[in-house]
């Protein structure tokens, strides 16, 4: 079974994990961890190594807010840690479409499917619209 | 040789502030992580390597190795020096790294620790040590990002 982990900063993680949930409707293997101002790394690092422990899934899709950040690196350090590097699908730069996309494809995909299903797809997450 | 720009104390080393931020302010194309673990494990390495942009140097060496890179005659660049606590700060300071003004950004909650401000949680040895910086003339200051105004960090701990 696969789990869906979205970190960030502040509050990104929960209201993408709302929007996301307002689009396809609530879901037990989708998280989210934020870092807040008052958490600190430490605090962070807590946070996520108590989710990491409770989720039941052996696969892990990470959506991180931006590349370099202390919320990406702490949870790479954690999925390290207890030998889940290996078993994740990692991504920087996470998005509202990005998001929707892998949960639509979560439960009939392999990892490897998930990552190239994603990548195919990317140019589409993020776009120009000229009228 | 390295000029260090600007030395500042982060447990959270490499990450979102010091990118969009600090590398700017500090006008430099260096960043030298000096930490123990950090320059013994492959990961961390792995990360901050990602993390910082291409045309950005990137050093990770221990604490007590910093001073022999600043000493390294083949390596030049404008560095912004990171460590993550009081205590590897003053391995540098001891080492014989060169120090006048010592930026204090993050050091996070801890639950033996007391919270002096958002950002700053410190324990009675930090304390100590910040004053014996501070008696040798070092300026802590404390700022989270460059547009914060400068508090030194005794005023914090007085109050």
């Amino acid at each position: 079974m696969k789990e869906i982990i979205i970190v960030g900063h502040g509050a990104f993680p929960v209201g993408l994990k709302n929007a996301a949930e307002m689009i396809l409707g609530e879901r037990d293997d989708l998280h989210c961890q934020g870092m807040t101002e008052d958490m600190g790394g430490h605090g962070f690092i807590e946070a996520i190594s108590k989710l990491l422990d409770t989720i039941k899934g052996d696969e892990v899709i990470v959506f991180a807010d931006v590349l370099g950040g202390s919320p990406l690196n702490n949870t790479v350090t954690c999925l390290h840690e207890r030998g889940l590097l290996e078993k994740s699908l990692i991504f920087t730069g996470a998005n509202l479409p990005s998001l929707v996309s892998a949960i639509s494809n979560v439960e009939d995909c392999t990892l490897t499917e998930l990552k190239e299903q994603i990548l195919a797809e990317q140019e589409t997450f993020f776009s120009l619209i000229e009228l | 040789m390295i000029q260090i720009k600007h030395i500042r104390i982060d447990d959270r080393l490499i990450h979102g502030q010091i990118i969009t931020a600090w590398l700017s302010d500090a006008q430099s194309n260096m960043i030298i992580v000096a930490d123990d673990k950090s320059s013994k494990d492959p990961l961390s390495r792995t990360l901050f390597q990602l993390a910082v942009p291409n045309n950005i140097a990137l050093e990770v060496v221990g604490q007590k190795q910093a001073a022999e890179l600043l000493q390294d005659e083949g390596k030049s660049g404008n560095a912004l020096l990171i460590v993550r606590g009081v205590k590897e700060l003053n391995d540098l300071l001891e080492s014989g790294v060169p120090m006048t003004s010592v930026n204090v950004g993050n050091i996070s909650q801890h639950p033996k620790k007391k919270k002096f401000s958002k950002s700053i949680w410190l324990d009675e040895e930090e304390i100590a040590l910040l004053k014996e910086l501070n008696a040798k003339g070092i300026e802590l200051e404390v700022r989270v990002v460059p547009s914060d105004r400068k508090v030194n960090i005794m005023e914090l701990i007085k109050a």
